[in-house]
């Protein structure tokens, strides 16, 4: 250990030991409440689905997603994380910059193995018979070494080296070949040539430390101050003030101001979007695939697919209506123009509900969905408008909640952040796995507007 | 020792810093003036290697500015902005990590408060000072490691005449034992009284 971790160490171990109590409990806590009802619940879920004949291609595209989501997410927090002040005095010293931030690295890497770990357990879990011992340890193999290669992919968006990054991602797209046939060699004998997979991700990891070494510290310190805000806004609840901490910086179309036939705030969401193209870009995409999930979700013998069509829908409803996230965030402030907020909130809904309503029925129509992609549209954007309009967190639930359980406060502030997501997954979810085509196209237009007054009645708020 | 050449900073056609040059010896202080908004941060990010110019080049002893090279940290300290510090950490513990992170002696931790007047601070966590206070800490957190250059960004902000006057002895020791010091400036007084030559942006 580096004399200033000793010296950090020795400082931190001031506070009695309770605080160290306090924290192994609340992480005892955390992993019984959340981590496993939630690998129970997803093993139930899966288990119906894993008679499905998935194929190879599938696995690749969900692999290559999570390529691509690790990269992203690199862009904003990467796996070397060290807090600010250990950035400007630590850091800034002259040791070498792959000695200092080696510890942090490990600790992602660690968090992301056990990840793996628990995604592999709950798939293997899921079967309904006993799986070929070898081939298991296979699949363990092959699923941690899949964890490490997300890792670098994470690593690489974090020193934006735009050439390692795309080569990460599409050999993670390629891993899906090998983990599709580990996991069906699971009913018979271990395939070897999966062991493909550890080997790539022993490549990628012996070029870590020169992806790391191109890290700046400014970009590390700008991460940690970015996320340090972050943080700080979720404790208060203000999701929408966290979100607007990680948006990028707008930087295209200074001088493009469209003059076409529309108001003036329509005009303004089309110009917004049109100048943050990776926003636009994100909304659209995620809209698109949930469109095409649609019509399996149908079908399936699981809701899980019918559960990401709707997270993916309310996702791209968040990334497409950034002018109305604005307009409720700043409701309470003198007003600037000469709008009224109801005339002002009308505007800022066209342009995400023309996008939602035409890519999601237009991608839903592959699988003759495209009604459902509509109703499903107009859900999502109600239910982000009834999200937008909440306001700031009541102080009085702060209040601490004592029952014999413990203290439920933090909970009561968790369902009032996440209370219009849950009725959109909800009620989305149940309809399209439960309902046919036409029955639950007409439930979720029937939702959308009832979800639309409840959104209305707190904007009147 | 430093060399910067014609550097200038854009982003699109948006001018941050039209082009600028500067040149820096060991033991002296160079002041860098001029209005809000002509580009005196900007120089300073370029020259700590944290901003890369769009033309020019900035060097040190003949070798490109790079904060991620261990010899452009070891030589260069920088106060530019409020610097990040540890809420659990008191003063004088931040300055006890700063010398162990340059493997520096703990017993001058009371050398670096004094400078700046600030000894009585030393138990105080950082949100229990004024601003004034804040900026005092800084600048001696900044002057406690050891570099061969120091850059400072508008170091008089907050202080009062009298501290103003600490850190101009601040800057004529530090000058005085052969490191340079470059400090963008709005302070008449402080550039007549440390720095040797000015260049206006």
């Amino acid at each position: 250990m580096r004399a200033p971790d000793r010296l950090l160490r020795d400082l931190r171990e001031r506070p009695s030991t309770s605080d160290r109590a306090t924290d192994l409990y609340i992480a005892v806590l955390a992993v019984l409440v959340f981590v496993v009802p939630l690998a129970r619940w997803a093993t139930l879920q899966l288990a119906p689905a894993m008679a499905w004949n998935v194929s190879p291609m599938h696995v690749a595209l969900v692999t290559g997603a999570l390529g691509v989501a690790a990269v992203g997410a690199g862009r904003t927090r990467g796996p070397v994380a060290p807090s600010a002040p250990y950035i400007d005095w630590v850091v800034s010293g002259p040791d070498e910059l792959a000695r200092v931030l080696r510890p942090f690295w490990r600790r992602s890497l660690a968090g992301v193995t056990a990840l793996a770990v628990v995604a592999g357990l709950v798939v293997v879990a899921s079967r309904d018979t006993w799986p070929d011992p070898v081939a298991a340890v296979v699949l363990a193999v092959v699923v941690i070494a899949f964890g490490l290669l997300l890792a670098v992919a994470w690593l690489a968006g974090q020193s934006r080296l735009a050439l390692p990054a795309v080569v990460l991602v599409l050999l993670a797209a390629v891993a899906g070949w090998p983990i599709h046939d580990a996991w069906t060699a699971l009913a018979t004998a271990p395939r070897w040539w999966v062991m493909v997979v550890p080997v790539i991700a022993v490549v990628a990891m012996l070029s870590v430390r020169r992806v790391v070494v191109v890290l700046p510290p400014s970009r590390l310190r700008t991460q940690a101050l970015r996320w340090s805000q972050v943080e700080n806004f979720a404790i208060t609840a203000d999701l929408a003030s966290a979100a607007d901490v990680l948006r990028g910086r707008t930087r295209r179309g200074r001088r493009w101001r469209p003059a076409f036939g529309a108001p003036i705030l329509v005009r303004r969401d089309v110009v917004g979007l049109l100048r943050s193209p990776g926003r636009a870009a994100a909304g659209v995409g995620l809209a698109f695939l949930s469109g095409l999930l649609l019509g399996p979700a149908h079908t399936a013998p699981t809701p899980i697919i019918a559960i990401v069509a709707v997270a993916l829908s309310y996702a791209a409803a968040c990334y497409l209506s950034d002018g109305l996230r604005f307009t409720a965030a700043n409701r309470s402030r003198p007003p600037v123009f000469g709008f009224t907020p109801a005339r002002t909130a009308l505007q800022h809904l066209v342009v995400p509900t023309v996008l939602l309503v035409v890519v999601m029925s237009g991608a839903a129509a592959a699988g003759g969905a495209s009604a459902a992609g509509c109703g499903l549209a107009l859900l999502a954007l109600a239910c982000r408008a009834a999200s937008a309009f909440k306001g700031l967190l009541p102080i009085e639930y702060l209040t601490p909640i004592m029952t014999p359980v413990g203290e439920m406060s933090s909970l009561r502030v968790l369902f009032w952040v996440a209370d219009a997501f849950l009725v959109c997954m909800l009620v989305g979810a149940t309809i399209l796995f439960q309902a046919d085509l036409w029955t639950g196209t007409g439930l979720l237009l029937l939702a959308a507007v009832l979800v639309g007054f409840w959104a209305r009645s707190r904007w009147a708020r | 020792m430093l060399t910067v050449t014609d550097v200038t900073a854009r982003i699109d056609d948006q001018v941050l810093l039209p082009p600028a040059s500067l040149e820096v010896v060991e033991g002296e202080c160079v002041a860098i003036t001029g209005p809000n908004g002509s580009g005196k941060t900007t120089l300073l990010r370029i020259v700590t290697g944290r901003l890369a110019p769009t033309e020019g080049e900035a060097l040190l002893d003949g070798e490109p500015v790079d904060e991620r090279s261990a010899t452009t940290r070891a030589s260069i300290a920088a106060l530019l902005g409020v610097p990040a510090m540890y809420p659990d950490l008191t003063i004088g513990d931040h300055l006890a990590l700063v010398h162990a992170t340059w493997q520096l002696d703990a017993a001058d931790v009371d050398a670096d408060l004094d400078r700046f007047s600030i000894g009585a601070l030393r138990d105080r966590f950082v949100h229990e000072l004024s601003s004034g206070q804040q900026q005092l800490f800084s600048l001696a957190l900044t002057f406690a490691r050891p570099a061969r250059l120091i850059v400072l960004d508008e170091p008089e902000q907050r202080l009062d005449g009298h501290r103003t006057g600490l850190l101009a002895e601040a800057v004529v020791t530090a000058v005085a034992e052969g490191q340079a010091v470059v400090m963008a400036c709005h302070d008449h007084g402080l550039v007549e009284r440390a720095a040797r030559r000015r260049v206006e942006l």
